[in-house]
């Protein structure tokens, strides 16, 4: 299909480099490289060899075929943040008025690799070639793809959350974790929630995202506070473990119970009734199931 | 009001198919050459790659589509199709469109449509022509028929002039009852058709407080209300649908106030029917209307969590302590049965202590039977 023939080659010291968006895998010192028009397409840190290495610096060029064919093939997967860099740098070297065909280069060039080009999402990869570059290969690492990344849709500028971008490297969490912490995040800075507020010592995801879920739902969080303190002051069996818990939309207490025999059973099961009896008969208690 | 509807459009599209309907004729005749304009059968205009961006929903709203409609106008409601997570009342839906001029924070379109524009089919004809040919066979069931399910049911009414066919239809019909639903007041081009009693006008309906947060360009609640007291005048039952009720600081003083003002004002209409239910929508949805409506929207401020339906909800403690403040006031002022609409049925339990089939008063609207 990409037959060469001896028209096809030019040198690199005649190739640009406008392309470069920074792959995240390196090309090979061992595979040639390629170029389109006289744009090179991968190898874009190759050093130019001296001249009695010429044969190391020819770079292959591609003949009838448009310029997404040739990436897809030299790079079969790009994430959302490679592809989104490579969009910029195409519309910037072939823009419009010149080529009027890069559109349709950005929109084939999205599909070949599986993302819709939704006027939207090019918005958004506009503003993540904006973002720190670290940050973009942390989303490049995890492999948030555009619905992962759906909530920063919402901000005009993504500046707003640079001041946050740093504990998101140092704790470097998983893929879902991280894409909650973002759409924690957002929606914070977007209900008006100040710098300040938001900023916490944490040194582990998870107190992290509690931190921020604390901050997001405080009504419930109050609530389940509330309730996990009170479920504390009841007397449930020996051995036995109680404690809140939220499941989605329903929260309620989760018991472990031990028992080795039918005796301790029995005791157990007295000890719950009587816990439902003092449920039924304290208001207070009761309210754990009745929120205002 | 026309008037207000015309200038809230930009362009028309008619299908060459739809250029003989009578709605055809009267779009022509309203609107100016200049927003018109015709299309064929492969036109680019309802082809959308994917979901719709925040941005071409909204422009949805501006750009209107006649066009026949190829497939089944009769379907049930979508709360029965998932029995299992919901306790859904037995209700028919009678799609005559898709989309809605109107523009509420919570709507469930937002996640729904696919098409970037408000389409109003034209073939009401074979719409009734199927509801004719289902009577022949159910004709003797208490049916219920609704046509508010992916448009409003009157708000693009004076264009359409569709509720005029309709009630006459409706009302050589001894057991079948229909209901439009809206947020709009548009009911005077509909007040003057001889009804047999049987079609009900509803309103879905919220304090004047959510209504200028979260519902837009909606009637404000005295236009809905005064709607209400014409279509009382004319005969017509009508019904009150408190749904989505939305928690905010004052929702116990709002929804209150509200409860106490339907319960003055329509003691002694023939109010049909209350549903109430709470906020409610798809997890994907929470994107577009962050976009659409920002974070400080009772809406997306919402503390919403994944109910066993799959959809964003209340705390379950929560739903259950405002529907039964909703509940305890109505018995308190009014003598109306209430239902709960899309509820699972721990919500029910914890609300009524029972399910709808076992409360006397609303176990006509439960008793599903399969056409
Ligand atoms: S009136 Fe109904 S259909 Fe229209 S925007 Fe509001 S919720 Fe959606």
């Amino acid at each position: 299909m990409y037959g060469i023939d001896m028209h096809n080659f030019k040198t690199l010291i005649s190739c640009q480099r406008n392309l470069d968006f920074h792959p995240e895998v390196p090309w090979s010192d061992l595979l040639p490289l390629y170029c389109f028009e006289d744009e090179l397409l991968c190898g874009f840190h190759a050093k130019d060899k001296t001249h009695h290495e010429t044969h190391e610096a020819t770079v292959i060029e591609f003949k009838n075929h448009n310029l997404p064919q040739c990436l897809k093939v030299l790079h079969p997967y790009l994430s959302f943040p490679e592809i989104s860099r490579l969009t910029e740098r195409i519309s910037l070297r072939f823009p419009n008025h010149t080529h009027p065909e890069s559109k349709e280069w950005v929109q084939q060039l999205w599909r070949l690799y599986g993302y819709q080009p939704r006027e939207d999402l090019l918005i958004l990869a506009t503003k993540i070639t904006a973002l720190p570059f670290a940050v973009q290969q942390w989303l490049t690492q995890k492999k948030l793809a555009p619905q992962d990344l759906a909530p920063l849709r919402a901000v005009n500028d993504l500046n707003i959350l640079n001041d946050y971008w740093e504990i998101l490297l140092s704790l470097n969490p998983s893929k879902s974790e991280g894409t909650k912490g973002i759409e924690l995040l957002v929606e914070l800075i977007l209900m008006g929630h100040s710098k300040e507020t938001l900023n916490t010592h944490t040194t582990t995801t998870q107190s992290w995202l509690s931190f921020l879920q604390s901050l997001r739902y405080p009504l419930s969080t109050q609530q389940d506070l509330h309730a996990e303190s009170k479920i504390r002051t009841l007397h449930w069996p020996a051995k036995s473990e109680a404690r809140w818990v939220r499941r989605g939309d329903r929260s309620g207490v989760e018991l472990k119970l031990f028992f080795s025999n039918p005796e301790e059973l029995k005791i157990n099961l007295v000890r719950l009734e009587k816990i439902s009896r003092d449920v039924d008969g304290n208001n207070t208690l009761a309210e754990l199931w009745s929120k205002n | 009001m026309v008037e207000k509807l015309i200038s809230s459009i930009d362009s028309v599209y008619i299908h060459q198919q739809a250029k003989d309907a009578a709605v055809t004729s009267r779009i022509l005749s309203l609107f100016p050459s200049s927003k018109i304009q015709w299309v064929e059968e492969d036109s680019s205009l309802t082809h959308h790659e994917g979901s719709l961006s925040a941005h071409t929903y909204s422009q949805s709203k501006r750009k209107l589509y006649i066009t026949p409609f190829k497939g089944q106008f009769f379907k049930r409601c979508p709360g029965a199709s998932q029995r299992k997570a919901l306790t859904c009342c037995n209700y028919h839906v009678l799609n005559l469109g898709l989309q809605c001029n109107m523009n509420c924070s919570y709507c469930y379109l937002q996640s729904y449509l696919k098409t970037p524009v408000m389409t109003i089919y034209s073939n009401i004809d074979d719409a009734i022509k199927e509801l004719q040919d289902m009577s022949l066979d159910h004709g003797q069931k208490n049916l219920r028929v609704g046509t508010g399910e992916v448009i409003d049911s009157l708000s693009l009414d004076p264009l359409t002039l569709y509720s005029r066919p309709l009630i006459d239809f409706f009302s050589r019909q001894k057991h079948w009852s229909l209901e439009f639903k809206t947020k709009s007041c548009h009911v005077d081009q509909f007040l003057d058709c001889d009804h047999r009693g049987n079609v009900i006008v509803s309103w879905s309906i919220n304090p004047q407080e959510v209504i200028e947060h979260e519902e837009h360009g909606t009637a404000s609640l005295e236009e809905r209300l005064n709607a209400a007291e014409k279509s009382v005048r004319k005969g017509f039952p009508i019904a009150f649908h408190l749904d989505p009720m939305i928690y905010h600081e004052n929702w116990k003083t709002n929804y209150e106030k509200l409860i106490q003002t339907l319960s003055l004002r329509f003691r002694n209409a023939n109010v049909q029917g209350i549903s109430v239910g709470t906020l409610r929508f798809q997890p994907e949805q929470r994107h577009i209307m962050r976009e659409r409506f920002g974070m400080q929207s009772w809406v997306t401020q919402a503390e919403v969590f994944p109910s066993e339906s799959g959809k964003l909800r209340y705390d379950s403690h929560l739903r259950t302590t405002m529907f039964k403040f909703a509940i305890d006031k109505f018995k308190e002022h009014s003598p109306w049965p209430v239902s709960i609409c899309m509820e699972t049925p721990e919500t029910w339990i914890a609300t009524y202590e029972k399910y709808p089939t076992q409360i006397q008063e609303l176990k006509p609207l439960f008793q599903p039977y399969r056409l």
